[in-house]
């Protein structure tokens, strides 16, 4: 059994940071005491730094396989012990790709009994090339986060909505990368007086939103949860509040970098650094981030879903237009998303939500994951504030990311995970 | 006007280094990079992936005229299509140790980065609908020698595909003429003023400008002209119009304006401007060695 005693204890019950005594026994949150006074013996005291529940990210690039030189899991699982990350969900657009029983059986073999829980998706459709459906049946019984072609839209709308219909019936996620390619194709940025100042071709929002439209209605008409990656653009948010209104179940992820950065952050960057800032969805204007940041603290937004991507220095160090799309940011998980929560003025009560509560629940796992209580597995993340600070980085094997400038306020302490400690 | 860089972009460029860098283009100087008859001269390295001819004879002869040799990049002739990366091609080349680059690519900031891979200076000769430095000082070096040194100036035609209109038309707002863009209703075009900070023109208020500057439709990329050609009647008395060629005849400007010696086209001296432009770049690159 393990004690920790700190000042400062997430109480999901009152809202606030109080005074308690953690117990941990097998793996697991045995009680926590709150008010209590001192620390018993043999009790770490952590004094007065923060205690929470760790993250879960819904939207992770693994790598490995083939792409062992951008990231192994090694790697990736060393970023998430310092990003405070205990359980990753990993899209299916690995080399070769996760869409096949064997295929998910090789990401379970590799990932096992590592100090990160990860759960892959799987493909949609074969070689996520949107065309012939993948085991369905087969794959939506094994232990996976749910299906995904991400990285591609799901263009042909049959192949959709028999996807839907399917994880519907199984209780798993069907997790969309919206995007019309007939309006983005060889766009790099938003499409924006900084794409035409600098003669890129640009994405226009509709993009987002004409492939977004077509899915909720479809969500509608089955009465099917749906989920969407990464939104980027205000239009989106107010079909989303739209079908909601309608009583459709539509959960959503926050990145960083679209809840971080504008493109007006692009502008101001030398040629040698636009590539890094090279993502699909394409990062808006301000008003766009100011909206999505608005929608994740009224909760019209579900999740903060990194999509952590990372690329070699080939594929990033280069010419925007011919660069790989991706930002990397999973070891910085804690200090990032916790500026996204000083300037979107979310309470932590909304951070919790949104790291940890609301992603356990879209995994079906909310009676074991994504809560500090008694019962569930021992995730949680000790951490202090300090002064602005340059972020670190170094665990994962690449290092691209328009992050340069930005400054943590936030240190990771300890990170345990299923109770065991694995940072600090 | 140079740097350790070259001339990678005008961005940077104060409007003081402008002024005297036409002022030293009246002298008509003459100049040799070669210091005496035994020291070799130096080797400047043209690597262009795009077709021109036009700015890559320019800047070669621009280069002969002072006594420098060139080296030939080709990029279809190269490793790269056996698939070596475009920054081990530019490193190999680097060790060849020309002592500069004139790089065009399709790309936007490609000659950023063929500086950052090799070291050298870099002077870019276009890249993607990016800029074109070099045509863009040609093209206002074109009007001070005709004493047109301020007025308007109206681009015409596919702007939003066009590195001349990005280019030629920042640099003539820097330099105070006044610049618009014929208004062909396309939202791209209304984006492209406002991001520049061009007017927008309405194409019958065509004849009130000095200057008509036309663009050719960048069809490599994408591009059509909404407007069609210019017609003379477009033209204003003693106005004239520009293109930084090669002008498609009938499909750019109608045939009536398609006589290049008449005293309204520009086509001509602009040719001769930007050879001019780009042999004291040259020759101010080895000033100091000389
Ligand atoms: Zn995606
Ligand atoms: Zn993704």
């Amino acid at each position: 059994m393990r004690r920790l005693y700190s000042k400062r204890v997430w109480n999901e019950r009152t809202g606030r940071f109080e005074p308690g005594l953690i117990e941990i026994r097998k793996g697991r949150i045995d009680s926590i005491d709150f008010g209590s006074k001192r620390s018993l013996a043999k009790t770490e005291d952590l004094g007065e730094s923060f205690v929470g529940p760790s993250a879960i990210d819904l939207h992770i690039h693994s790598r490995g396989f083939d792409e062992n030189h951008k990231e192994d899991f090694e790697s990736l699982e060393a970023a998430a012990q310092r990003g405070g990350v205990g359980l990753m969900a990993c899209m299916a657009n690995t080399q070769p790709r996760l869409d096949s029983p064997k295929r998910i059986l090789d990401f379970l073999r590799l990932t096992k009994n590592r100090s990160i829980r990860m759960l892959p998706f799987a493909a949609v459709t074969e070689k996520l090339e949107g065309k012939t459906p993948t085991a369905w049946k087969e794959l939506l019984k094994m232990p996976i986060a749910g299906l995904s072609d991400d990285g591609k839209p799901l263009w042909n709308e049959e192949i959709f909505v028999a996807a839907l219909k399917a994880t519907k019936a199984a209780g798993k996620l069907l997790s969309l990368h919206e995007e019309d390619l007939s309006c983005s194709e060889a766009s790099v940025i938003h499409l924006s007086e900084a794409s035409m100042r600098t003669g890129h071709k640009g994405s226009p929002e509709e993009a987002e939103t004409r492939m977004v439209e077509r899915d909720l209605a479809w969500a509608a008409r089955l009465r099917a949860p749906i989920h969407l990656c990464h939104l980027s653009s205000e239009k989106t948010l107010s079909l989303i509040r739209r079908y909601q209104k309608k009583g459709v179940k539509v959960s959503s992820e926050l990145t960083p970098h679209h809840a971080l950065l504008s493109v007006e952050d692009f502008r101001e960057r030398e040629p040698l650094e636009w590539s890094q800032f090279k993502v699909c969805p394409v990062i808006r204007e301000r008003s766009d981030r100011e909206a999505l940041c608005r929608a994740a603290r009224s909760g019209l937004i579900s999740v903060f879903a990194s999509d952590h991507a990372p690329h070699s220095r080939l594929e990033k160090d280069r010419p925007m237009e011919s660069a790989a799309h991706g930002i990397l940011s999973l070891e910085n998980h804690l200090p990032l998303y916790d500026l996204v929560r000083r300037r979107s003025k979310l309470s932590w009560g909304d951070y919790f939500r949104l790291s940890a509560q609301k992603p356990a629940d879209l995994l079906g796992l909310g009676q074991e994951w994504g809560h500090l209580k008694p019962g569930y597995w021992a995730n949680l993340i000790v951490f202090e504030e300090t002064k602005p600070q340059d972020l670190e980085w170094g665990r994962s094997k690449s290092s691209n990311g328009p992050w340069k400038g930005l400054k943590a306020q936030v240190r990771m302490l300890q990170h345990w995970s299923q109770g065991r400690q694995v940072y600090g | 006007m140079l740097d350790h860089r070259g001339l990678l972009s005008l961005s940077d460029i104060p409007i003081t280094q402008l002024r005297d860098f036409f002022r030293r283009l009246v002298q008509k100087r003459r100049d040799s990079v070669t210091r005496a008859s035994r020291v070799q001269s130096p080797v400047g390295c043209l690597a262009f992936f795009e077709n021109s001819t036009r700015t890559l004879t320019s800047f070669e002869k621009a280069g002969l005229d002072l006594g420098l040799r060139w080296i030939h990049f080709d990029p279809s002739l190269s490793s790269l299509s056996k698939g070596e990366s475009l920054e081990e091609s530019f490193k190999s080349l680097a060790e060849l140790d020309p002592s500069f680059f004139v790089v065009r690519h399709s790309e936007p900031g490609f000659a950023h980065w063929v500086q950052h891979w090799t070291q050298k200076p870099v002077f870019n000769a276009g890249d993607g609908r990016h800029q074109h430095p070099t045509q863009a000082l040609g093209d206002a070096w074109t009007l001070w020698k005709q004493d047109l040194k301020s007025g308007s100036v109206a681009f015409f035609g596919d702007v939003e595909n066009s590195r001349v209109a990005r280019s030629s038309g920042f640099l003539f707002k820097k330099l105070g003429y006044r610049v618009s863009v014929v208004n062909d209703g396309r939202p791209q075009t209304l984006l492209f003023s406002k991001a520049m900070g061009f007017r927008l023109l309405a194409r019958d208020k065509l004849p009130s400008q000095k200057i008509v500057f036309v663009l050719r439709a960048q069809k490599e990329r994408g591009g059509h002209s909404a407007l069609g050609p210019l017609l003379k009647k477009e033209l204003g008395r003693g106005s004239y119009w520009m293109h930084a060629g090669p002008v498609i005849e009938n499909e750019d400007v109608e045939w009536a304006l398609c006589r290049f010696e008449d005293e309204n086209s520009l086509v001509r001296q602009q040719v001769r401007a930007c050879y001019e432009v780009r042999y004291r770049l040259l020759a101010d690159l080895f000033e100091g060695s000389r």
